[in-house]
């Protein structure tokens, strides 16, 4: 069963011409399409089998327009020039700046670069001398004490 | 709620026991018997998942399976156990792509073959356990827990570049989570001393609590996703891991990071949940588009597929947080349909590494003159890939638009961006790999997939057709569930 919304119902149009099939055949026969697509066989025979001489003379008259025809327009060229190419330029680039440089780069391994950095600078004050540790101890006992009497003050 | 039920511990402990099993099996000799150990066991994990799929209450959102037992009673944490129809079909998805991992690395691993097939059978247990648990704590336990095996995958068998890649999955992947735990602690203690995940679905939270628990989760599962710009460790990650390693990362473990957000950031901070919705929207159509485009320039293969798979997961978190059916339950279409995909795509390229040992895209052409057989499967799983209809990956991604259709027709018109992009760099792909002239002597020597190659891709093949033809059997079980918490999320917390 094809449901077919009556909206839509373009059968009905079709049902008042309709007689039966061999009708619809021959019907076909009378119509502009039928003829013009006839033509086209006949012609292409004439033009290709019998004086493949004549396409040959059009073409070398108008040149510009069997180029224009035979790329199509130019349109597969300017598809792969503008879209294919242009995709793969923008691909290349959110690639190799987006991800490879800013996130992988700047974020991501500039991360682990900056604490590196951090850990670099904080390892020279662990000299592993026992003197310096000593020194840095009896500093802060100043410093602290320095600041208890500051405040009684 | 009483234990009534044993199946959900059985796909956890099962897998979990065969792996152990299998790592006693290490000498030299029983290299044979550890392979066999390990397909039985995986097989055996998959037939106690199956009752899941017969038994399941598709009428039901409700827990189903549901096990419960303390744990730690002095801070109330429990073994709780169930699965909703959101949950069910990763467990099975899961212990059916474990098989296919034990199988293809059968004459392909020879270095450590016990600990490796061990590392897969224990993770496959985890992923259950992830998938089902319903005890925050114990969630975060198989979350976390499952980094370990695939840290071992990745840094004892992968490629050249392993260390690098492992120790960027694991810091990448725990640095969110400890986010996440935070967050778990916050809810213990405003649900007066619970880790029931569905106690913190029921509990009242103020905007700005919602919020920070939100973005504490996002933090977690958008790096598992991985969403855009938290996902520069998957393609580092898949490069270097071996072949099952690269399957069960695409195929499952990205899942967790999209079941997350279904489970965690939606219903726990629904309002937080719409008000970050255009945030959301946002990094899922980056990632469709601007992924996209990154796939299609990747020389590598597994590179481009790692691309691909971000930009299809784009696709899953666009569909959730747009808020209607078509969109999540499309968005839990494509998660499973992207997980036959991606591992068949993955074992494809796995089966001409094993034989060139490249994935250099330049290192092949005219593949199909010498692998007929190949050829057909890597050009249908190409095209599943690209979305094409009749096959799964349209599926998903056909919901997805529909449902961003009815939202704005702008997001629509942006996430079908993907459908070119799709089809752009899966099929340029399979042109120069496959298609042409014979392009070296690499590929004048190749011999077609044998009999257990072919087996483990028709399998999926058949999936994915019949995925793509009669998608029905899976949004049946997942349509009350996918219902129950749009209502859930619609009605929000603040009254």
């Amino acid at each position: 069963m094809i449901y077919v919304a009556p909206n839509h119902d373009s059968l009905a149009g079709l049902r008042e011409y309709f007689t039966n099939w061999a009708g619809m055949a021959i019907h076909g026969f009378q119509t502009v399409p039928f003829w013009l697509a006839a033509a086209g066989v006949a012609l292409a025979w004439f033009f290709y089998m019998k004086r493949p001489d004549i396409p040959a003379a059009i073409k070398q008259r108008f040149g510009f327009i069997y180029r224009l025809l035979d790329n199509k327009y130019y349109l597969d060229t300017f598809n792969e020039w503008a879209f294919a190419g242009g995709a793969r330029k923008l691909g290349s680039a959110l690639w190799k700046f987006g991800d490879v440089t800013i996130i992988d780069g700047i974020m991501v391994n500039g991360t682990a670069k900056v604490i590196g950095w951090f850990s670099g600078v904080a390892r020279v004050v662990q000299s592993g001398y026992l003197y310096t540790y000593a020194f840095w101890m009896i500093f802060g006992v100043f410093v602290l004490l320095s600041l208890v009497f500051l405040k009684i003050q | 709620m009483q234990t009534s039920s044993y199946i959900l511990s059985l796909t956890i402990w099962v897998p979990i026991i065969a792996g152990i099993l299998v790592l006693f099996l290490d000498h030299e000799s029983q290299k044979p018997m550890a392979r066999a150990v390990a397909l039985v066991g995986s097989i055996l994990g998959l037939l106690v998942a199956i009752p899941l799929w017969v038994g399941f209450d598709n009428a039901s959102a409700a827990m189903q399976f549901v096990e419960r037992s303390v744990w730690i009673p002095r801070y109330n944490i429990h073994y709780a156990l169930g699965v909703d129809g959101i949950s069910m079909l990763f467990v099975l998805l899961n212990s059916f792509t474990t098989i296919l991992v034990i199988a293809a690395s059968w004459e392909v691993i020879q270095e450590k073959v016990s600990q490796y097939l061990a590392s897969f059978l224990i993770m496959s247990g985890l992923i259950n356990g992830v998938f089902a648990a319903t005890d925050a704590i114990l969630f975060y336990l198989f979350f976390e827990a499952m980094l370990i095996p695939m840290f071992l995958i990745i840094g004892i068998w992968g490629g050249p570049r392993r260390v690098y890649a492992a120790v960027k999955f694991f810091l990448y992947t725990l640095l969110g989570s400890l986010l996440m735990l935070a967050a778990l602690i916050y809810l213990y203690n405003v649900t007066n001393g619970s880790f029931d995940i569905i106690d913190y679905h029921r509990v009242p939270l103020g905007i700005t609590a919602q919020t920070l628990i939100f973005l504490a989760f996002f933090a977690s599962f958008a790096v598992k996703v991985p969403m855009w710009p938290v996902h520069t460790w998957l393609p580092d990650a898949h490069v270097e891991a071996p072949t099952g390693g690269s399957v069960i990362l695409a195929a499952i473990t990205l899942k967790i990071g999209a079941y997350g957000f279904l489970r965690f950031n939606m219903p726990i901070a629904p309002d937080a949940s719409h008000a970050l919705a255009g945030f959301m929207i946002a990094l899922s159509l980056i990632a469709v588009v601007y992924i996209g485009l990154v796939a299609l320039v990747q020389a590598d293969m597994k590179k481009l597929v790692a691309y691909s798979s971000i930009s299809h997961m784009g696709f899953v978190t666009l569909g959730f947080f747009l808020f209607n059916s078509q969109g999540v339950e499309g968005g839990l279409v494509q998660m499973i349909s992207h997980g036959f995909i991606s591992a068949a795509m993955f074992l494809c390229i796995g089966v001409l590494y094993d034989r060139v040992h490249s994935r250099e895209i330049s290192a092949y052409g005219g593949v199909v003159n010498t692998m007929p057989k190949f050829a057909f499967f890597a050009v249908l799983f190409a095209m599943a890939n690209s979305g094409l209809p009749a096959t799964s990956g349209f599926v998903g991604e056909f919901m997805v638009i529909l449902g961003a259709m009815k939202v704005n027709f702008w997001f629509a018109f942006v996430a079908s961006t993907t459908l070119i992009l799709g089809a752009a760099y899966s099929l340029w792909m399979v042109k120069r790999v496959i298609f042409g002239d014979i392009a070296n002597d690499n590929v004048r020597t190749l011999t077609d997939i044998n009999a257990r190659e072919m087996t483990i891709l028709a399998v999926l093949a058949l999936l994915v057709l019949f995925m793509g033809l009669y998608p029905k059997p899976f949004t049946d079980v997942m349509h009350v569930s996918v219902d129950a918490l749009l209502q859930h999320v619609s009605l929000g917390k603040l009254n």
